[in-house]
């Protein structure tokens, strides 16, 4: 990626004989830089090596170089059930579904923070927002601490009582809601029912292993639109920018948190931060391409399922 | 500071011509009037008393005393009285270091939304040292929550009272019952029957009830004197310290000496330090109180228990609710020769898998017919709901409930005041 980013920026020399020199001495630079970045990184938030964070849960990780596919991933982790308990350690459902029988937990850090959901509601200029999210996949806390931080009041709405949530809409005036595309779609209809307006910002969590969201119909043009893609409940991957949330776009851009790999049949990410549970090489259900550079200086990343 | 200094500064602050408007408005003061200044307690008894509906009357911006920087939680009661319901904002909450002679809280915690924010959970742990681990629990998506809940190793639950048998069922099968140390239960009276499937699931946990209302943000609104053990009456409580209560008769609003043997309306004024979201003086609960004869043997306070409620229009029962007004629409639906004047009983049932709600309605004939009683309960069952995805009948099919029967309603007399809704706390077997 970063590649890509510099040779477009220094390819406009007139020596062809100095592009090429510039080109392979950029080149070798990113490379070292490149390097030197991640190392930099692995040590300012990893202080200790992946094994040891998989044999405090009491199991062993994948060889090095291996890739970790989402049934490997599973078994580990119903293996680790037991050592949760003895690990300072937040937990997230393996599963958007509560009724998938492999459904286990995926470990986080304490308080995980979520900053692109800060950002979000900072683009955003969210002063009242509402939640209307499955409560079994434990993102209040989260969605809490980035609402308190930028000061906008939080209402946990149930996605079972619609008339409730329709009517928080009204006397909190809602303008943003944090929630999925089969969560909203019932209060939608309610309010477009009632003849009541929608909030005008929404943020929807999708789950990586369904095929690409879509907008909602009735909020394409006339309302802002975030997407994320997390692969489980509060383990997002994709996000978007400013640029993308304007153009109502079905683009993404990778999340930091990650190392990425984008290989032809594959993509997979290795967790760049200190997670409780070090993602290793871990093979995401779709492969991602890099496409356009975006006006914000990031690569945008389209996704298919096989 | 003593109790009337207290409540004089909180009317003071609430009454002054910056403040929000709400009392001000209930209190009938003029655009150029000062504050409230209290001479004595004639003057206190004279403010005119507040209930729900001066909250889901007045504007959310009337009320709200405080900066939106101090909101921690915004709550709602549950809408079920047909009307708009109020959506009470909430600081940070105080008063609960009472909870920790009873459990450490040390381990991670299986709470439900209410009465507390998973955040509060999780600060509370922090301040005394331990790891911040909440799992939520989710009573839509129940098995999931407690799969993490095994998993988090979990061995406190904070939660509904209606929650218990469904949570106890499925820790039951995750074998994990006998992990629990501590089960703080609120939204209703804890039962003998919920106690004894407490008892007979959890054997390790001590039980401890939790008095709140949606509307009052200084919770609880009573603390506990003591755990449930089982001795009478089962939930016993006294004032808050941040609290001033009173005991009225419900019909005539006259204030009842606040002394043992007692019984009548709880009033309460939260007068807790700023800030404040939404304070609350004089405010009417709807709960039946009765102050007993003897003292708080551990604080040397008086006790008090709750013994039903003013008048019931609502029940909260697993998964949804029994309104009286669900009921007028059905019966009205079904066949309007039923007359408007009903009644709900509400039973417990024992059952292996914890107890079952059970409902009987009486109704009568507006023209004296005969009416089929048993045709009537099936439709009723299909219609009534019990909340926005959920009919009684449907509630029977999944186990919730047992099914619903109809009974001639007895009292029908048009100058006796109806109370639509009975609930019945001793067990039909």
């Amino acid at each position: 990626m970063q590649f890509f980013h510099t040779f477009q920026y220094i390819n406009c020399s007139n020596n062809p004989r100095n592009n090429q020199f510039a080109l392979v001495y950029i080149s070798y630079i990113l490379d070292i830089r490149f390097f030197i970045s991640m190392a930099v990184h692995r040590s300012h938030t990893s202080t200790r090596n992946p094994e040891d964070a998989y044999r405090g849960f009491g199991i062993e990780p994948i060889a090095e170089g291996e890739e970790t596919s989402r049934e490997i991933l599973l078994h580990l982790l119903q293996k680790a059930e037991h050592n949760f308990k003895n690990v300072a350690c937040g937990l997230v459902p393996t599963s958007f579904d509560p009724h998938d029988p492999l459904l286990t937990a995926f470990p986080r850090p304490l308080q995980w923070k979520w900053p692109a959901l800060q950002r979000y509601l900072q683009t955003l200029q969210s002063a009242s927002v509402m939640m209307l999210l499955p409560q079994f996949w434990q993102m209040q806390s989260c969605i809490h601490r980035e609402c308190h931080d930028v000061a906008a009041l939080l209402f946990i709405a149930d996605i079972a009582n619609t008339p409730i949530a329709a009517a928080a809409t009204e006397s909190l005036s809602i303008d943003t809601v944090i929630t999925s595309t089969q969560d909203c779609s019932e209060l939608l209809d309610y309010l477009s029912e009632k003849e009541m307006p929608a909030p005008r910002s929404w943020v929807f969590v999708h789950d990586a292993n369904k095929p690409t969201p879509h907008i909602p119909e009735n909020l394409r043009e006339t309302h802002s639109v975030v997407q994320e893609i997390h692969i489980f409940p509060c383990v997002p991957i994709f996000e978007q920018c400013g640029s993308l949330i304007q153009r109502h776009s079905n683009r993404f851009h990778t999340s930091e948190a990650y190392v990425w790999e984008f290989k032809d049949d594959r993509t997979l990410i290795t967790s760049a931060r200190e997670d409780p549970l070090p993602l290793l090489k871990y093979r995401l259900p779709f492969t991602a391409i890099q496409t356009d550079m975006c006006p914000c200086g990031k690569v945008e990343v389209e996704y298919h399922h096989e | 500071m003593n109790n009337f200094e207290k409540l004089k500064e909180l009317v003071a602050d609430c009454t002054a011509p910056t403040a929000p408007r709400m009392y001000r408005a209930l209190y009938g003061m003029r655009d150029d009037e000062p504050a409230i200044q209290l001479g004595g307690w004639d003057e206190w008894r004279a403010l005119p008393m507040m209930n729900k509906n001066t909250l889901v009357e007045t504007p959310f911006a009337d009320r709200f005393f405080a900066s939106h920087s101090d909101i921690e939680d915004i709550r709602t009661s549950s809408g079920t009285s047909g009307k708009k319901p109020p959506f009470i904002p909430r600081v940070f909450p105080r008063g609960l270091e009472y909870r920790l002679q009873y459990h450490s809280f040390k381990n991670p915690i299986l709470a439900f939304k209410v009465p507390y924010m998973m955040h509060w959970h999780e600060e509370l742990q922090q301040s005394l040292g331990y790891a911040p681990r909440v799992v939520a629990f989710d009573p839509v998506h129940a098995e999931a929550s407690i799969r993490l809940a095994r998993i988090a190793g979990v061995d406190a639950i904070i939660t509904f009272a209606f929650h218990i048998p469904l949570i106890g069922t499925l820790m039951s099968r995750e074998g994990m019952t006998e992990n629990i140390r501590l089960i703080e239960i609120n939204g209703e009276n804890c039962t003998r029957s919920l106690f004894n499937f407490m008892r007979a699931t959890f054997p390790n946990a001590v039980i401890l009830p939790q008095f709140g209302a949606a509307e009052v943000e200084d919770k609880p609104l009573g603390v506990p004197c003591r755990a449930i053990t089982g001795e009478e009456p089962l939930s016993v409580y006294h004032a808050k310290d941040t609290q001033y209560h009173e005991v009225i008769d419900s019909d005539t609003l006259e204030v009842l000496p606040y002394q043992a043997g007692s019984e009548g309306e709880l009033v309460v004024t939260s007068h807790v330090p700023k800030p404040r979201a939404t304070p609350l003086i004089r405010y009417r609960t709807g709960d039946i109180v009765k102050i007993l004869p003897e003292k708080c043997a551990a604080h040397n306070q008086l006790q008090f228990t709750i013994i039903g409620r003013v008048s019931i229009d609502f029940v909260k029962i697993p998964g949804g609710v029994l309104r009286a007004d669900e009921m007028e629409r059905v019966l009205l639906a079904i066949d309007n020769d039923i007359s408007d004047r009903f009644e709900i009983h509400r039973y417990v049932h024992n059952h292996e898998a914890g107890p079952k709600i059970g409902m009987v309605v009486h109704i009568t004939s507006r023209t004296g017919r005969n009416l089929d009683m048993e045709h009537i309960a099936r439709d009723i069952s299909n219609h009534f709901r019990v909340g926005p995805k959920r009919t009684y009948a449907q509630g029977v099919q999944s186990g919730m409930y047992v099914p619903l029967s109809c009974a001639l309603l007895v009292n029908s007399s048009h100058t006796e005041k109806m109370k639509r809704i009975i609930v019945h706390e001793p067990e039909k077997s």
